[in-house]
C-alpha cells in the first residue's frame, strides 16, 4: 500500500478509459472514479500518490473538490484537465496548489511529466511529515523552562544574555541547554534552528543586533 | 364667569384708594382692550383724575398719576363733549367711530387726537356721579363691543362700591389720627403733674394720704383722717375685687402692685386714679407696710374707652369692607346700625331697632338660614369672617341684594361678645352678573335646541358641552356622550391630522371663523384614538364643519363653537354617483391608449396623458391645441377621404379608423400654432360616441392607437429579417461553442490517450492483441461520437433546403439532449423528461424541431440563472392525441413578464437582457411551417412553460 497511485477522476467514460490506460501503460498505478464524490467516499485518500481532477463534473466540480481536499490536510498533489480553458477556473486551481492544468485532448509526454512532478512533490511532502512527527515526539519530553531556554537560543543569543533575559544564572542557561541539545539528539545550534524552522517554532525575540 | 368673581374678589378686597386704584386700572389694562384709559375720581365736588395709562405728556412720558382741575380735564385727557355727555345723562356712552360719530364729530379734542372708539362709563354712588372711566382707542373701530361693555360696567360697579368704602376708610383713619393726637397730649399733661402718695401701716391699719392725695380727690388736708377706711369707702365697688387681690398678690407672691382704680370725690363722682405701691417686709418675712402712689388718668381713661370703641368699630368696618356699618353686642343684644345702614335699608337714621331675631327677618326666608348658619360658624371661629350675598328686605317692603361681612370680638374665656361689621349694596351688581348669567343661559338653550349638531370647546382643545343634535348625529347616549366629553380633543385628535384638517382647526381655534372641508369622521377611530371604550353605539357620519370662537371681554379665545352639518346622505349619493365617474376618469387619465373626448361637435374637452405623450405636447401646449382644433375641420382626415366615417361617428356609429400617418405638424400650421413642435405619428383611431341619458350624443370619444413604433419595427423586421436571424444564429453559435468544444474534447482525449498509450506499448514493446484490440475499439467508438457533434451542430446551424420526413419527436429530444449534455452539467440543471410511451409520428424537418427544442430548452435553463443550482428543474413534457403531438418545457423560474406575455412570439420582444428576441419569433415561425403552434403562460407556482403542438400524420397520408 505504501506505492503511489495516480487517480482519475473524471465523468466521462471515453477520457477515464484512455487516460487509465495511457498511464499505466506509462508504468503507474492508476485507480479511476466517475465523480467527486466516488472519489472522497473510498478509503485512498491516505495513499500516496496524485490526482488527475476533470473541472465540469455534475454533482461536485474538480475545484470544489480540491477545496474539500484542501480541509482535510490531504497531501495528494492535483493536476487538473479540462475540456474549456477557462483562465479564471485555472488561475484559481493553480493559487489553491494544483501542480498543473492541463487542456483537453492531453498530450500524453505533458501529462506524465505533470504525473511525475507530482508523484515527487507527494513523496517530499510525506518524507517531511514523517521528520515531523519524529521531532515532535522528541519535543514533547523538554519541561516548559527547557522548552523557553531552546526559544531564546534559536535567537542566537549568548547564555549570559538569556540568564539575563529570564532573571537565571548563566551556569542554568547552560545545564537548560545542554538537556535540550541532548534530548533532541543534535549537537549544533544549527541543527536546532533547522528543526525548530520545520516545526514552525518562532523564536523567543527579534535580535536586534 | 370666572374673570367676573375673580375681578370682583380683586376690587372688593381692597380698602386703600391707592391700592384699590392701581387694580383697577391693572383690570382695565388686560380687559378695556383701550390704549387709553382715564380714571376721574370725585371728591368734595372736584373732579380728580386718579389714574391714567397710555396717555404721552409733551416730554413722551408716560403719566401715571396727576391731578388736575376739570379744566385740565377737558383739554388734555377727554374729550369736553364726552365728558358732559356722560355727566349729564349718567349714563355708558359708547362710540364705534368718533371721527365719524356726529354728535362728537366736531369736538376740538376728537379732532385733533384722531380717535376712533371711545367709551365712557359713568359710575354711580347712591345716585349721585361718584367716578368716571374714559376709554378710547385710536386704532380701531368698534372695539368696545357690547360685551366688554357690560363687563366694564360690571368692574364700574365694583370699583364704585369699593371706592366708597376706600374713601370711608380714609375718613376714619383721619378721626384715628385725630384722636391719637388728643392722647399724646394728655400723657405730656400727665408727665408735669405730681402724684398723691400714700404710705399704709399695715399692724397699724393707718395710712398716711400725702396732701396732693387729698387734693386729687377734691378734699383740703384736713377734710381726710389717715384711717384705711377713708380710702376704701371712696373706692368704686366693681374695682374692690380688683384691688384686694392685686395688694394679696403683692404681698403674698411679690408681684407688682400696679393698677388702675376708680374713687369718688368730694362731688360723688368717680376719678380714675392709676396706682403703684410696694411693700415693706420684717427679718421674719412678715409685710410691715406698704406704700405708693395715685395718678388721676380719668382723661386717658376716657380717651381709652373712646378709642377703643371707635378702634374696634373701625376696625371691623375696615375688615368688613363696608359701607353700613352694624355691631351687634352679643351680651346685651343690643344691635347697632350706622346712619348709612338705616339709609341703605330705606330708613331714616337710627329708625331700625333690632333684635337679633328681628335682624334676621330682614333677610330674605330663602337665604335666612343660610345667613344664621355663616353667622354661627363664624362665632365658632369656623371661618376668618361672617360674609353673606342674601336678598334683605328694605323698609318699602321689597328686597334687594345685599352684602354682609363682619367679624366678631371674643373675650378671654373664647366667649364671642360682640360682632360687627359692614352691609353694601350689591343689588346692581348682582343684577348685571344675573343678566350675564342669563345670556348664556340663553345661548346654551339656543344650542341644545339647535336642530344642528353643536359642540362647545375650550381653547384648550377640550368639550365643554354638546347639544342633543350632537348625540344624535354621533348616534350616543348622554351616558357615551359624556364619557366622549370628558376623553376627547380636537387639538390632539390624529383622525384630523390624517384627514389633512388639523391646520384649520388649529386656525379655528386662534380665532378664525373656519368651514372646513367635508369629511367622513370615523368614530370606530376617536374611539380608539382616545380609548373611550364606554362608547358602543355609534356612527360614522359625512360632516362638515364651521367652527367659531366666542371671546371674552379681553379678546381672549373663550371657546370655540363647533357645529356639524351632517352631509352624509348628500356624501352618498355623490360618491356612488361620483364613483363611476371617478374611475371613469380615472382609467381614462390613465389609460396607455392616447384618448381625447370631445364634444358633439368637435372641439376637444378632455385629453389624457398618454394623449399629450403621443403628440410630445406638454400641459400649456396641449390646452391651445385643446382650444383651436376642431376634429371635423381636420385637414389631414378631409383630405384622406375620411371625413364620411366621421359624420357616421359622430351620428352614434363605432368606428375604426385606417391607419394613417399623421403630420401633426401640417395641422398645427392649420391651427397656427406654429411654435409648438409635433411629431409624425402612425395612428389609428377608434371613434365612438357616448350618450346620455336621453339618447342624446353627449360627447365623442376618439382613441388613438401609436402604431407609430409598430411600423418602424415592422418595417425594420422586414428589412433585417435575415440579418436578425443569421445574427441570432451566430450568437446561438457564441453560446454553445464552449459546449461543442467540451462534447467534441472528451472523445478526442480518449482518443489520444488511446493512441498514445498503444504508442507507448510499441515503444515498450510490451503489448498483447487484447490490449490493441480494446483500444481500437475505444478510438472506433470516440471517434464515432465526436462526428455525432459534428453532425449535429451542421444540421443546426446550415442552412438547408427544409425537407420533411416523417420523424418521431422522442428521437429528436434525445438528439437534443445530447447536443446540450454539457449545458446540463454546468448549470446543474435536473433534467427531467416524461415522454409517452408510444408516439404518432409527425411530418417535419428534424433539424429544424431540434432548433426550437434547442431554444426552448435554453430559454429554460437561463431563466433559472439566478436560482440556487439544487433548484433548477427543467421539466419536458411530450404527450400526443389523435391530432397532434404536444411538447412542454417548464422551467422554476420567475416567469414571463404579463405585459409582454401576449407578444413573446412576435419578434423583438425578449426578456432577458442580452436577447435579441428574436429566437421564439424563430420558432414560431418553424412550428407555423410545420402546421403547428406555440403557445407559453405562467405556471401558477412559478416557472414559465412554454410549448408547441404539431400535428400527428394521419393514415391516409403516410
Amino acid at each position: 500500500m505504501n506505492e503511489q497511485t495516480v487517480f482519475i477522476v473524471d465523468d466521462d467514460s471515453s477520457v477515464r478509459k484512455g487516460l487509465t490506460r495511457l498511464i499505466r501503460v506509462a508504468g503507474f498505478n492508476v485507480e479511476s472514479f466517475a465523480s467527486a464524490r466516488e472519489f472522497l467516499n473510498s478509503e485512498h485518500l491516505e495513499r500516496p500518490g496524485c490526482i488527475i481532477l476533470d473541472v465540469q463534473m455534475p454533482e461536485m466540480t474538480g475545484p470544489e473538490l480540491q477545496e474539500e481536499l484542501g480541509k482535510t490536510q490531504n497531501c495528494l498533489p492535483i493536476i487538473f484537465l479540462s475540456a474549456h480553458g477557462d483562465v479564471p477556473i485555472t488561475a484559481q486551481a493553480m493559487k489553491n496548489g494544483a501542480v498543473d492544468f492541463l487542456t483537453k485532448p492531453v498530450d500524453g509526454t505533458d501529462l506524465i511529466e505533470a504525473i511525475q512532478i507530482s508523484l515527487e512533490k507527494n513523496r517530499i511532502i510525506l518524507v517531511k511529515n514523517k521528520e515531523r512527527i519524529v521531532i515532535n515526539e522528541k519535543l514533547n519530553t523538554l519541561t516548559p523552562r527547557e522548552y523557553e531556554v531552546m526559544t531564546y537560543v534559536i535567537t542566537g543569543m549568548l547564555n549570559k544574555q538569556i540568564a539575563g533575559d529570564l532573571n537565571i544564572s548563566e551556569e542554568t542557561v547552560k545545564i537548560h541547554r545542554g538537556r535540550v541539545m541532548h534530548k533532541l539528539e543534535i549537537v549544533s545550534v544549527s541543527e536546532l534552528v533547522r528543526i525548530c524552522e520545520v516545526i514552525g517554532i518562532s523564536p523567543a525575540k527579534e535580535l536586534n543586533i | 364667569m370666572d374673570v367676573f368673581i375673580k375681578a370682583s374678589q380683586i376690587l372688593s378686597s381692597e380698602t386703600d384708594l391707592k391700592q384699590l386704584l392701581i387694580k383697577m386700572m391693572e383690570l382695565l389694562k388686560s380687559n378695556a382692550g383701550a390704549d387709553k384709559i382715564v380714571l376721574i375720581l370725585k371728591e368734595n365736588e372736584l373732579w380728580s383724575v386718579q389714574a391714567l395709562h397710555g396717555v404721552l405728556t409733551k416730554n413722551n412720558s408716560t403719566l401715571v398719576k396727576q391731578i388736575f382741575d376739570l379744566e385740565s380735564i377737558k383739554d388734555d385727557l377727554i374729550p369736553e363733549t364726552i365728558f358732559n355727555y356722560c355727566g349729564r345723562s349718567k349714563e355708558a356712552l359708547v362710540i364705534e367711530n368718533a371721527e365719524i360719530d356726529e354728535r362728537f364729530a366736531k369736538d376740538k379734542f376728537i379732532q385733533t387726537s384722531k380717535i376712533k372708539s371711545i367709551a365712557c362709563i359713568p359710575i354711580m354712588s347712591h345716585g349721585e356721579l361718584m367716578a368716571m372711566v374714559y376709554l378710547e382707542n385710536g386704532k380701531l373701530e368698534n372695539v368696545f363691543k357690547q360685551e366688554r361693555i357690560e363687563f366694564i360696567k360690571y368692574l364700574s360697579s365694583q370699583f364704585g362700591i369699593s371706592a366708597e368704602n376706600a374713601l370711608l376708610y380714609k375718613k376714619l383713619n383721619k378721626k384715628v389720627f385725630d384722636l391719637k393726637k388728643v392722647q399724646e397730649r394728655y400723657e405730656l399733661t400727665i408727665a408735669g403733674s405730681s402724684s398723691g402718695l400714700w404710705d399704709w401701716d399695715l399692724q397699724s391699719e393707718k395710712v398716711y394720704y400725702s396732701n396732693r392725695f387729698k387734693e386729687l380727690l377734691g378734699y383740703k388736708p384736713e377734710d381726710i383722717s389717715d384711717s384705711l377706711d377713708e380710702f376704701m369707702v371712696r373706692l368704686h365697688p366693681d374695682d374692690l375685687k380688683d384691688v384686694r387681690r392685686a395688694i394679696d398678690k403683692h404681698l403674698e407672691e411679690g408681684i407688682p402692685y400696679i393698677l388702675d382704680y376708680r374713687l369718688q370725690i368730694k362731688n360723688n363722682e368717680y376719678k380714675w386714679f392709676h396706682a403703684r405701691g410696694q411693700a415693706f417686709w420684717d427679718e421674719t418675712g412678715k409685710a410691715i407696710r406698704m406704700s405708693g402712689s395715685i395718678t388721676d388718668i380719668t382723661q386717658r381713661k376716657k380717651t381709652e374707652v373712646d378709642l377703643k370703641i371707635s378702634e374696634e368699630r373701625y376696625k371691623l368696618a375696615v375688615e368688613g369692607s363696608n359701607a353700613g356699618i352694624w355691631d351687634y353686642n352679643i351680651e346685651s343684644g343690643e344691635i347697632y346700625y350706622s346712619d348709612r345702614f338705616n339709609e341703605m335699608a330705606g330708613y331714616k337714621p337710627q329708625e331700625m331697632q333690632d333684635t337679633v331675631e328681628t335682624a334676621f327677618n330682614r333677610i330674605h326666608p330663602d337665604h335666612r338660614d343660610k345667613a344664621i348658619l355663616a353667622l354661627n360658624q363664624h362665632l365658632e371661629r369656623k371661618t376668618p369672617y361672617y360674609s353673606i350675598d342674601y336678598l334683605g328686605q328694605t323698609k318699602s317692603g321689597e328686597y334687594r341684594w345685599f352684602q354682609a361681612r363682619g367679624k366678631a370680638i371674643w373675650d378671654e374665656n373664647g366667649n364671642a361678645t360682640r360682632v360687627a361689621g359692614s352691609f353694601i349694596d350689591i343689588h346692581d351688581q348682582k343684577e348685571a352678573g344675573e343678566k350675564i348669567i342669563k345670556s348664556e343661559e340663553r345661548f346654551k338653550q339656543l344650542m341644545e335646541q339647535s336642530p344642528l349638531a353643536m359642540e362647545l370647546l375650550s381653547p384648550d382643545g377640550k368639550i365643554n358641552s354638546v347639544n342633543s343634535a350632537w348625540k344624535k348625529l354621533w348616534k350616543v347616549s348622554d351616558e357615551e356622550a359624556a364619557k366622549t366629553i370628558e376623553k376627547y380633543n380636537m387639538l390632539s385628535d390624529p383622525q384630523l391630522e390624517k384627514l389633512g384638517v388639523m391646520e384649520e382647526v388649529k386656525k379655528a381655534f386662534k380665532g378664525k371663523h373656519i368651514i372646513m372641508p367635508p369629511v367622513k369622521y370615523d368614530t370606530g377611530q376617536a374611539k380608539d384614538d382616545f380609548g373611550i371604550k364606554e362608547l358602543k353605539s355609534f356612527r360614522s357620519p359625512w360632516v362638515q364643519c364651521h367652527l367659531n370662537t366666542v371671546k371674552d371681554a379681553n379678546g381672549a379665545i373663550d371657546y370655540v363653537v363647533n357645529t356639524y352639518v351632517d352631509i352624509t346622505d348628500l356624501k352618498e349619493t355623490e360618491e356612488t354617483l361620483g364613483k363611476s365617474e371617478e374611475r371613469y376618469r380615472h382609467l381614462v387619465e390613465h389609460s396607455p391608449l392616447s384618448v381625447a373626448v370631445l364634444s358633439p361637435d368637435g372641439k376637444i374637452i378632455q385629453v389624457n396623458a398618454a394623449w399629450k405623450k403621443l403628440w410630445g405636447f406638454n400641459d400649456k401646449e396641449a390646452a391651445e391645441v385643446m382650444a383651436s382644433y376642431n376634429y371635423f375641420d381636420d385637414k389631414q382626415i378631409k383630405d384622406l377621404g375620411y371625413a364620411p366615417l366621421l359624420e357616421r361617428a359622430s351620428k352614434g356609429e363605432n368606428i375604426i379608423m385606417p391607419l394613417i400617418e399623421y403630420e401633426l405638424k401640417q395641422t398645427i400650421e392649420d391651427l397656427k400654432l406654429e411654435e409648438i413642435k409635433s411629431h409624425v405619428r402612425w395612428i389609428q383611431t377608434h371613434v365612438f360616441s357616448v350618450k346620455n341619458a336621453n339618447g342624446e350624443i353627449d360627447s365623442i370619444v376618439g382613441i388613438n392607437m401609436d402604431l407609430t413604433e409598430f411600423k418602424r419595427v415592422e418595417k425594420e423586421v422586414q428589412q433585417q429579417h435575415n440579418v436578425l436571424s443569421r445574427i441570432d444564429r451566430a450568437s446561438r453559435m457564441g453560446q454553445l461553442t464552449g459546449s461543442i468544444a467540451h462534447e467534441l474534447n472528451q472523445p478526442l482525449t480518449g482518443i489520444l490517450s488511446n493512441a498514445q498509450a498503444a504508442e507507448l506499448m510499441l515503444k515498450n514493446k510490451r503489448w498483447d492483441e487484447a490490449d490493441f484490440k480494446e483500444i481500437l475499439a475505444e478510438i472506433i467508438s470516440d471517434t464515432k461520437r465526436a462526428g455525432d457533434v459534428i453532425r449535429n451542430l451542421r444540421a443546426l446551424f446550415q442552412k438547408q433546403k427544409i425537407d420533411v420526413f416523417p420523424i418521431e419527436i422522442n428521437t429528436t429530444l434525445k438528439e437534443v439532449e445530447n447536443l446540450l449534455h454539457s449545458e446540463f452539467v454546468i448549470k446543474d440543471i435536473d433534467l427531467t423528461i416524461q415522454d409517452a410511451p408510444s408516439l404518432p409520428m409527425i411530418m417535419g424537418n428534424s433539424i429544424q424541431i431540434q432548433q426550437v427544442l434547442v431554444n426552448l430548452i435554453m430559454n429554460g435553463i437561463q431563466a433559472m440563472d439566478f436560482m440556487e443550482r439544487e433548484e433548477r428543474k427543467l421539466l419536458i413534457i411530450i404527450s400526443s392525441d389523435a391530432n397532434e403531438v404536444k411538447v412542454l418545457v417548464e422551467d422554476k423560474g420567475k416567469g414571463i413578464k404579463p405585459e409582454i406575455i401576449d407578444r413573446i412570439f412576435e419578434p423583438l420582444a425578449t426578456w432577458k437582457p442580452d436577447g435579441t428576441g428574436m429566437g421564439l419569433a424563430i420558432s414560431n415561425n418553424i412550428i407555423a411551417t410545420h402546421g403547428g403552434r406555440m403557445f407559453a403562460e405562467n405556471r401558477a407556482h412559478g416557472g414559465a412553460r412554454v410549448g408547441f403542438t404539431i400535428p400527428v400524420i394521419k393514415e391516409k397520408e403516410l
